[in-house]
């Protein structure tokens, strides 16, 4: 009898510091999901949809030193045209478009801590002939609605797409 | 006698459990309630956060519809462009002219607007000189949250377009 009223305080007391112990994990779950919940802001969903594609829009009818605009610098490479844009860093113009391209994303997007990925691409070409430009970003990563410029190049049209791919 | 002592002990451990298990429930619920206080501060600094976000996007919109700036043709304005010319002349007016900018204050309210200017070129590659087309701080300085939008940079008489930011910053 004794021994039947001992276990059963002794349960009593197992029960209390079960309870204790779950409010504790649930706690602990509760402030950790809290604190890992990364929130897209109203800024992040205001400005990314449309700095993929402004960017591409100001980038591609941008002047460059050798009096061509970046757009009919990536028609010259497809074309295989190697005289007008060599200079002293470039030798042809798939090079120079790739340094413009790279320098305009590096000094803005770079500089404000987005990630990214630029590709040029041709038809149904899977690698194109300008380099591709990725920081921490490719086709699995969590992106924003990315950008596409179409450049005409008979018979089909040169597309360049700008991904902006979240932390 | 030992039976009523032995009795009168058992009780006060009864009574003695009754009360620790009190104790600890309601010490669950203090911890639960402090949780919650700082659960809901939490919320309303993210929700203050939020609508100076909005605040910031309100004013940056202001720019997408600025004919006073933007390039146009035929009065059409082109987006995520800026006449070179009309900054300069936008800027000089800022200056000289206190009606203008106390008309341009009370429509902007306090924010900055700057307008950089960048040459990718391999061969170049710099940036210009700012230029700091509107500012109006408040008298205390809390800080300031800044937007920024790539644009072109039109110069209407030798036809070129150049790279370009543009950068909103509201005072918080």
């Amino acid at each position: 009898m004794r021994l039947l009223k001992k276990r059963k305080a002794q349960t009593e007391v197992l029960g209390v510091a079960i309870i204790v112990i779950m409010l504790v994990i649930g706690g602990v779950i509760m402030i950790r999901a809290r604190l890992n919940k990364a929130d897209e802001t109203q800024l992040d969903s205001y400005e990314d949809p449309e700095l993929a594609q402004s960017f591409l829009n100001v980038m591609m009818k941008t002047k460059t030193d050798i009096n061509l605009i970046v757009q009919d610098i990536i028609q010259e490479c497809y074309a295989d045209r190697m005289d007008i844009c060599r200079t002293g860093n470039t030798a042809d113009c798939c090079d120079y478009a790739y340094l413009v391209m790279k320098n305009s994303l590096q000094e803005t997007l770079g500089e404000w801590s987005k990630n990214y990925q630029l590709t040029v691409r041709k038809g149904g070409e899977t690698k194109g002939k300008i380099q591709d430009i990725s920081v921490n970003c490719d086709e699995n990563s969590e992106q924003g609605q990315p950008g596409t410029y179409g450049i005409p190049f008979s018979p089909s049209t040169i597309i360049v797409t700008l991904r902006i791919c979240k932390d | 006698m030992k039976t009523i002592s032995k009795k009168n002990k058992k009780a006060q451990l009864q009574i003695m459990e009754n009360v620790f298990v009190l104790i600890i429930i309601f010490i669950i619920l203090i911890i639960a309630f402090v949780f919650a206080i700082g659960m809901q501060r939490s919320a309303q600094k993210d929700k203050l956060d939020e609508l100076r976000e909005i605040e910031l996007i309100k004013k940056s919109q202001i720019l997408n519809f600025f004919p006073e700036l933007q390039c146009s043709d035929n009065n059409n304005l082109e987006p995520d462009c800026y006449d070179i010319y009309k900054i300069m002349s936008f800027k000089e007016k800022m200056e000289e002219d206190d009606a203008f900018l106390r008309y341009y204050k009370f429509l902007f309210g306090n924010i900055k607007i700057t307008i950089h200017r960048y040459d990718p070129s391999p061969n170049t590659q710099n940036w210009f000189d700012p230029v700091l087309l509107f500012d109006n701080p408040k008298s205390e300085d809390l800080g300031i949250k800044i937007v920024r939008f790539p644009i072109l940079l039109r110069n209407v008489i030798e036809e070129k377009d150049y790279f370009g930011v543009i950068e909103v910053g509201v005072y918080e």
